[in-house]
């Protein structure tokens, strides 16, 4: 399961269809400033509900800020992130961490987009570090 | 421990997810996890099944 919130869904589609005054394009509520981040949740999101996040030393609640600007979509090309470097989680909660999904999010928290990782869930012992590879995860509309 | 940034080199673009041990053992790992909203259109549509078929 991996998509699109159904916030996003009705943003784009307000966006892009007549729902504005007079039938002209409806307006797009724009996502906070600042880098997004990547949130990690130990059950699956949907499109209406975030999972539930992780918890523990070593997670900061609303998840990490990519590290730099992904390279923008071309001729309807996925987006890949994160650009530059690994993210990286090391797990001090003292027990283990299930890893099942992820949240894109703006800095303020709201989503953008969500996915279970390629072959959830996934196991974090305490002392071991749970690592997303420079473009670990890719967003597409194809 | 935090939330720190790696830059592992042996671990670039071309992979997905991996954990590490306290030495720096690759312990598992996982491909690139995708994110399209045709699945959820399918997600859609299959609880619109469902719901149509608790109404029947």
């Amino acid at each position: 399961m991996a998509g699109i919130p159904q916030s996003m869904a009705s943003n784009v589609l307000n966006a892009t269809t007549p729902t504005g005054t007079s039938g002209a394009p409806g307006s797009f509520t724009a996502f906070a400033a600042g880098a997004m981040k990547v949130r990690l949740n130990s059950t699956s999101s949907t499109a209406s509900a975030n999972g539930t996040q992780l918890t523990g030393t070593g997670y900061t609640a609303g998840g990490t800020a990519v590290p730099a600007a992904s390279t923008a979509s071309s001729s309807g090309s996925n987006v890949t992130l994160p650009a530059s470097s690994a993210l990286s989680w090391t797990n001090g909660s003292g027990g283990s961490w299930s890893i099942q999904s992820f949240d894109l999010t703006d800095s303020a928290a709201a989503r953008s987009w969500f996915g279970d990782f390629n072959g959830a869930p996934i196991t974090v012992a305490n002392g071991n570090t749970f690592q997303i590879a420079v473009g670990g995860i890719s967003i597409g509309l194809a | 421990m935090s939330d720190q940034q790696s830059e592992s080199p042996e671990f670039d673009e071309g992979h997905g997810w991996r954990v590490l041990d306290a030495d720096g053992n690759v312990v598992a790992s996982g491909g690139i996890s995708e994110a399209k909203p045709t699945v959820w259109v399918g997600e859609y549509l299959a609880e619109a099944s469902r719901n149509q078929g608790e109404q029947e």
